[in-house]
């Protein structure tokens, strides 16, 4: 008994142990590699970017890019809260559901949707050629700022619509309606209440998107073009095309500094929301539409949405069936045919194998180590009888380390991986576990936020009772525990499925070059010249858009109530 | 006797202690209440003899052998409660069957167990239902049954009406009590509202900062309340100070009083005014007392306040500046600020501490 219980107690310590191993040793790697090349403390690298013009322009790029796709996604997402907060109309569940979509979306799968939607061989530039037989297509959007933007706006619109509405939602009228009461205008009424008290929901929104797109990295390769780099994509270009090992990892300190800053600032900023109100179930703080002015304000966010979200996806699509003569399904069935006789060329359906092992591989190992973090975190809530304060103070410290993955860009740890895991000790480059290790850390904090809430939401009565009821630990475990947090677990392993499908910074470093996934296998097709090899990217994308979206809407579905924190 | 507890002592955090060196012991059939406000380490003691918390030191005893170190689920208790801590994924019959099938019955006999408790509830036909279909006071019985369905050797209830309306309360406090004496059980009942404490208990325990200050059947503990703390607990507000001045007779602020009892003279007491005994009237002459050991107050009295409650009218009174309460069966013609003639006809000792003698104090 005891000693299966030590055991137990080591079992726990395994999300530690891997944590440890594959993120803290490769950040010491990086670290090694910016300060002391040789071995010696040498400032070389640090001192080469401090001194050259290139690597500011870059920081100040990827600066202000974050900057202004920040700036443009709440501009339009926070109207759109407004009504998704205040109004009530029919299918507004599902809107909002589908709106979150993006979020899930590979990258890869985001540029090329906006490319088949708006690059040069894009539909709209199609049509317009057609309809007024232009000879080039009029717009040039492609390796253009606002081919990010617009991407960037697309993906965070709904991280910010639903952080925001659903602070909203929750606030209530009264407070308003007392300072309406008081003699406020409906405007001052805002400025000095709603405002105020949504302000923290406003900021956490906006320093989450700001961080997604000051790390950007597939967006700004594939659209941005070879004219932009943020921080991101100057790593991997340093890493793999330059080879400057020393900067590359100095740049990558400098991203974590960065990120981590922000990290710190978002977690503020979110406890800055748990201010104590008294919140309101939504259905009593929404109206139904009434007057034309509320037909126009919903009206006009929905047609926002639609042209945002909507039809960059339908291009996609559409495109992927589009050839020189019309609808065709070739672009599928070149997906399965080898043209040429290259070693590094994989037919695309093993890249699709290789993807579903990988992630399989990640959804097991991300909801392992998921749940037994979860447990760990949770261990001094089930054994409330003795509170060690101890204890407690680990909780209290590996929640947070359990999240830095968040907070760390997928380059940085696919950079750490190539340089940390190539050598003895631990030699894993040549490991087909090296993926499913870098994509598990990046899918066992969603895990961990799915099933932490659902274990810490289950009052500790309930194990009492079962244990008053002669329920011995494991029985209250399989009777108790378990059923409650089932569905939660399953929605945290779709979130490491799909997270692993469409995974792109890390595994563009660490994939070996005979086994790519689908979002490597895509890029490789657009770096590629000539409308086959475009139309195959295409196809490619749009797999795994509809993979994406059937894991998506399978995490809807358990999703059961607002449990979950993402 | 069932159950014993000696010297039981619970700090959670070091220095403040919830429960400290309580020691009490229960009959077989008996329903206990533990009663007192909030904070006064009812629960714990509730949770330490049901094994979901340790003691510090003490120890629990149970058919006289000892038990602090056996698990919960081991010990056989039924306990109810206060959220009710119904399975949410479970229906009503497999939350009753639960202990049952933890206990290793057999599907059949589970099933008729199960079909008893509904019955004995009165919730027959409510098995398949979800534990959220339920109302409040349905899911109260649904715990109650659950509860008592493996035959617990002692039953414990942990405010089990506490989330109820008032109404409802009123009502199933009758139930439970019913219930507990069909099925005989022993019980130890937590509550911090007197009149459930009163219409559940064979005997009460009033329980203040970890310790007990009174056990007694509900009768005794109303009429005789042990301490100030009990006396004002139950409501009764009218405390006074005094010094015993001669045999059973003791002077305060408001005037020389009758008490009940013994009392050396000399000695420091805290005399009860219970509403009842206060009288009033236009003028002393009016005052019809009745009573030979009745006390006609001197100083003049002024009515401070008037609140009509239903069957009787609260009248808050200023004697000589000592705030007094009466309770009268109907509505007085009096105002606030009226001067009245107010008369005691009897009050009880509820502390009393021997003075120092005064030759001693000075060497």
């Amino acid at each position: 008994m005891k000693t299966s219980r030590s055991l137990l107690r080591l079992l726990f310590l395994l999300p530690v142990a891997f944590f440890i191993l594959f993120y803290f040793y490769p950040l010491a790697a990086i670290l090694r590699l910016s300060f002391a090349p040789q071995g010696a403390v040498a400032w070389d690298a640090l001192r080469k970017l401090v001194s050259t013009p290139y690597y500011w322009r870059i920081l100040w790029f990827t600066t202000w890019q974050a900057a202004v796709s920040t700036l443009l996604v709440l501009l339009l997402a926070l109207p759109a809260a407004y009504v998704f907060a205040r109004y009530r109309f029919r299918g507004q569940q599902t809107l909002k559901t589908i709106s979150t979509l993006p979020f899930v979306l590979p990258t890869v799968v985001v540029a090329n949707a906006f490319t088949a939607l708006l690059g040069p061989n894009g539909l709209v530039n199609g049509w317009l050629v057609r309809w007024f037989d232009l000879a080039a297509p009029p717009i040039q959007l492609n390796h253009t700022i606002w081919m990010i933007l617009l991407a960037h706006v697309f993906y965070n619109y709904s991280v910010a619509l639903r952080i925001i509405s659903a602070f909203w939602q929750h606030l209530g009228d009264d407070l308003p309606q007392a300072a309406q009461m008081l003699g406020a205008s409906p405007r001052r009424a805002f400025g000095a209440v709603t405002w105020p008290l949504l302000r923290p929901a406003v900021l956490a929104a906006a320093l989450l998107v700001f961080m997604f797109c000051f790390t950007s990295f597939g967006v700004v390769l594939i659209l941005g073009g070879p004219g932009f780099a943020t921080l991101e994509v100057e790593i991997y270009r340093q890493a793999v095309n330059l080879f400057d090992l020393p900067v590359a990892g100095a740049l990558s300190l400098l991203q974590i500094v960065f990120t981590f800053g922000l990290m710190v600032w978002y977690t503020r900023a979110q406890a800055g929301m748990t201010r104590p109100l008294t919140l309101h179930a939504s259905h009593q703080t929404a109206r139904p539409i009434r007057t034309v002015t509320d037909r126009l304000i919903v009206g006009a966010n929905l047609g926002v949405m639609g042209l945002l979200l909507a039809l960059p996806l339908a291009a996609l699509l559409l495109r992927s069936f589009t050839g020189a003569n019309g609808l065709t399904l070739q672009f599928y069935r070149e997906l399965f045919i080898n043209r040429r006789d290259s070693i590094f060329f994989v037919p695309p359906g093993t890249a699709v194998l290789n993807s579903t092992a990988y992630a399989l591989a990640t959804m097991l190992l991300a909801v392992a180590l998921g749940l037994l973090a979860a447990l760990l975190l949770t261990q001094q809530a089930t054994s409330r009888l003795t509170i060690d304060n101890w204890q407690l103070a680990i909780s209290n410290f590996l929640d947070p380390l359990f999240m830095l993955p968040l907070a760390t860009s997928a380059v940085t740890l696919g950079f750490g991986f190539i340089i940390a895991l190539n050598k003895p000790p631990l030699n894993l480059r040549s490991s087909v576990a090296l993926v499913p290790i870098a994509h598990t850390l990046v899918a066992m904090p969603f895990v961990l936020r799915s099933v932490l809430p659902a274990l810490r939401s289950i009052r500790p009565s309930l194990r009492e009772a079962a244990a008053m009821l002669g329920a011995n630990p494991q029985q209250v475990w399989r009777h108790v525990d378990w059923p409650l947090i089932r569905r939660a677990l399953l929605v945290g392993a779709v979130f490491a499925f799909t997270i692993s499908m469409g995974e792109f910074g890390a595994t563009l470093f660490i994939a070996r070059p005979q086994s790519p996934t689908l979002p490597v296998a895509i890029y490789r097709f657009l770096s590629q010249p000539g409308a086959l090899n475009y139309g195959q990217a295409l196809a490619m994308s749009s797999v795994l858009m509809l993979v994406c979206a059937v894991g998506f809407a399978a995490i809807e579905r358990f999703r059961a109530g607002d449990v979950g924190e993402f | 006797m069932l159950l014993e507890t000696k010297s039981l002592t619970k700090a959670y955090t070091p220095g403040v202690t919830a429960v400290t060196n309580l020691s009490l012991a229960i009959d077989e059939g008996e329903i206990v209440c533990l009663l007192g406000p909030s904070g006064c380490g009812k629960t714990t003691l509730l949770r330490m003899i049901a094994g979901l918390v340790q003691p510090d030191s003490g120890s629990v005893w149970f058919e006289g052998a000892e038990v602090t170190a056996v698990p919960p689920h081991q010990r056989e208790f039924g306990m109810m409660f206060q959220d009710f801590a119904l399975f949410p994924h479970k229906n009503v019959a497999a939350n009753i069957a639960f202990g049952l099938e933890m206990h290793g019955w057999s599907r059949e006999r589970a099933a008729a167990r199960v079909a008893e408790m509904l019955a004995l509830v009165e919730l027959e036909g409510f098995g398949q239902r979800d534990i959220a279909q339920l109302s409040g006071g349905e899911q109260q019985r649904v715990a109650l049954a659950r509860a008592l369905a493996p035959g617990p050797r002692l039953l414990m209830l942990d405010e089990p009406l506490g989330a109820l309306d008032r109404a409802l309360r009123e009502r199933l406090m009758l139930d439970l009590r019913r219930i507990l004496q069909r099925v005989g059980v022993t019980a130890v009942y937590v509550t911090h509202d007197q009149t459930e404490a009163f219409a559940v208990a064979d005997r009460v325990v009033v329980m203040n900062a970890g310790r007990t200050e009174q056990i007694a059947a509900p009768q005794e503990l109303f009429a005789r309340p042990a301490t100030p703390f009990v006396a004002r607990f139950l409501g009764f507000h009218n405390l006074l100070d005094g010094v015993v001045v001669e045999s059973g007779i003791a002077a305060t602020k408001i005037g020389r009083l009758p008490f009940d009892g013994e009392g050396e003279i000399g000695t420091a007491v805290t005399l009860l005014i219970r509403p009842e005994s206060v009288q009033l009237a236009m003028n002393n002459e009016q005052l019809t007392t009745g009573s030979p050991s009745s006390f006609i107050l001197h100083p003049s009295s002024f009515i401070t306040g008037l609140s009509f409650r239903g069957r009787y009218t609260q009248v808050l009174l200023a004697c000589n500046g000592v705030p007094l309460m009466a309770e009268l069966p109907d509505f007085p013609r009096w105002r606030v600020g009226d001067e009245v003639a107010v008369a005691v006809t009897g009050t009880q000792v509820v502390e009393a501490r021997n003075r120092v003698p005064s030759e001693e104090r000075g060497s």
